[in-house]
């Protein structure tokens, strides 16, 4: 298809999927404990994090009004953390979502991820799972901040891709320790026999903000676009890059659709303390109820405007930019309280450095 | 407004929806999220008891041929695992608890035509 038809018809799409504002992706964040303090946590969870787990009940109650609304097997609730192995009742809270007719995933960092865990999951009807490996042994135990992390990372890769049931990708933090030993990473994967990986960069937000290592410079941002670009023409394993950002001249290079941030059109949270959210990883200024004082379902439907109508993005150097129409104003994680410029910028970056 | 767009939704959809490699699953997942399940899975359910007694057997290790899930049969003997979605599967019970609840004979049953749900209730002979 012509590239500029193309373009058209995922903006309708896009102002379709707007218009429709139908929830399909319902992060929890179950918890806010985790077994590692990783250097780029965009949610600054801890071990002895002072807020506890959200007692399972007061999610399940506030969701549950969404069966009224929508089809509950069209939504994935996606369980996150903090580190969701740490519950000793996620088993129990999963097939409770599947007795109410939900799916559900989660997201780890296979720490603890174990044969018998394993097990346990998929008895409770898991679908999907999530696992970061962000290097080889050292950069992946440097950014981890864990020197067991690796080893126990990859003993649960093996059970995951064994798995004929589990929809699942391996995800990896692309950062300045590990951008030159991608090519090797993505062998060990391949040998591993993994199918699906996601490469993300990593946003300034969290405990990442003023970690310069962690940052990408722009040549580098380029490296990794080629190197996305080389292991999908290579098609021995589905490489992308993550929703993250547009990255115009590589879009179609580096992932299967066009760039559209779905935060708060398709995607909402719940958080360990109650609010409702879009994506977990976006300024608590964007926060729009909390399930202890509102409906869910009415939040959902109701508002959520600042996310579906994004004309105000247009500021800074978006104000500015030629992609706008087609980029939309970037990741909804990439702008603070102020709304008055977007925080980085991967494409211009890119642009300038060319 | 809305039939119109869930009218061009399906086009639309067709278009961006089918684009990814590995399969539908993952042309959308959030930076620190999953992939969709979209995956076709079975619950099956049930009680174990005695053939002798009656009486309901906790402690039995109900697991599925060529699969790594299982569950043990909480204190009414009842189980409820989720296993992927076959023509025929092998369903495998054993005492997992040594002697604590008395001792059982293994069984296996094989189910078929599997829809979303199945109700298996099991007796095991005493050994
Ligand atoms: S806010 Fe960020 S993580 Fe969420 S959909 Fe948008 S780009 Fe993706
Ligand atoms: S400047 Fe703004 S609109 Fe332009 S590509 Fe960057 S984030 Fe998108």
């Amino acid at each position: 298809m012509p590239g500029k038809l193309f373009q058209y018809l995922h903006r309708l799409f896009r102002a379709n999927e707007i218009r429709l504002h139908e929830l399909s992706y319902l992060f929890w964040e179950c918890t806010r404990r985790c077994n590692l303090r990783c250097l780029h946590c965009g949610s600054d969870c801890s071990a002895g994090s002072a807020r506890g787990d959200m007692p399972f009940g007061d999610f399940l109650r506030a969701i549950l009004p969404l069966k009224k609304a929508y089809p509950p097997n069209t939504i994935t609730v996606v369980i996150t953390g903090g580190e969701p192995l740490l519950r000793g009742d996620l088993p129990q809270c999963g097939r409770a979502l599947r007795e109410h007719g939900f799916r559900w995933s989660i997201v780890t960092n296979g720490y603890a991820y174990t044969p018998d865990v394993h097990a346990r999951l998929l008895a409770a009807g898991m679908g999907a799972i999530t696992l970061s490996l962000d290097g080889l042994e050292d950069a992946h135990s440097w950014l981890r901040s864990s020197t067991r992390s690796f080893a126990n990372a990859l003993k649960a890769i093996e059970l995951i891709t064994a798995s004929k049931r589990l929809c699942y990708d391996i995800v990896t933090c692309v950062n300045r320790k590990n951008i030159n030993t991608l090519p090797e990473l993505k062998e060990l994967l391949i040998s591993k026999k993994v199918a699906a990986w996601r490469l993300f960069t990593i946003a300034p937000i969290g405990r990442a903000k003023g970690n310069d290592d962690l940052q990408l410079t722009p040549q580098e941002l380029t490296q990794l676009m080629d190197f996305i670009a080389g292991a999908r023409a290579d098609r021995r394993i589905d490489a992308k890059l993550s929703c993250e950002a547009y990255v115009g001249a590589h879009e179609k290079r580096v992932r299967d659709a066009p760039f559209f941030c779905r935060a708060g059109v398709t995607i909402a949270s719940v958080l360990a303390d109650g609010s409702i959210a879009a994506c977990p990883n976006i300024n608590r200024h964007f926060v729009q109820g909390n399930i202890y004082r509102d409906s869910f379902l009415d939040v959902w439907s109701n508002r959520f405007e600042v996310m579906r109508n994004r004309r105000w993005t247009r500021t800074g150097i978006c104000a500015r930019c030629s992609d706008y129409k087609r980029c939309n104003g970037g990741a909804m994680h990439l702008w603070s309280e102020r709304q008055d410029a977007i925080l980085t910028c991967i494409n211009q970056k890119m642009l300038h450095s060319a | 407004m809305k039939t119109f767009a869930n009218k061009s939704r399906k086009f639309l959809q067709s278009i961006f929806k089918g684009l990814s490699a590995t399969s539908l699953a993952f042309t959308f997942q959030a930076c620190y999220g999953t992939a969709q399940d979209v995956g076709q899975d079975v619950l099956i359910t049930g009680t174990v008891s005695s053939t002798q007694t009656g009486e309901a057997i906790p402690g039995i290790k109900v697991s599925v041929e060529d699969q790594p899930q299982y569950e043990i049969t909480d204190g009414s003997g009842q189980f409820s695992v989720y296993a992927l979605q076959r023509s025929a599967c092998k369903v495998t019970f054993e005492d997992a608890d040594a002697l604590q609840h008395g001792a059982f004979l293994a069984k296996d049953t094989i189910v078929e035509a599997l829809g979303e749900r199945i109700v298996l209730n099991v007796s095991l002979d005493a050994r």
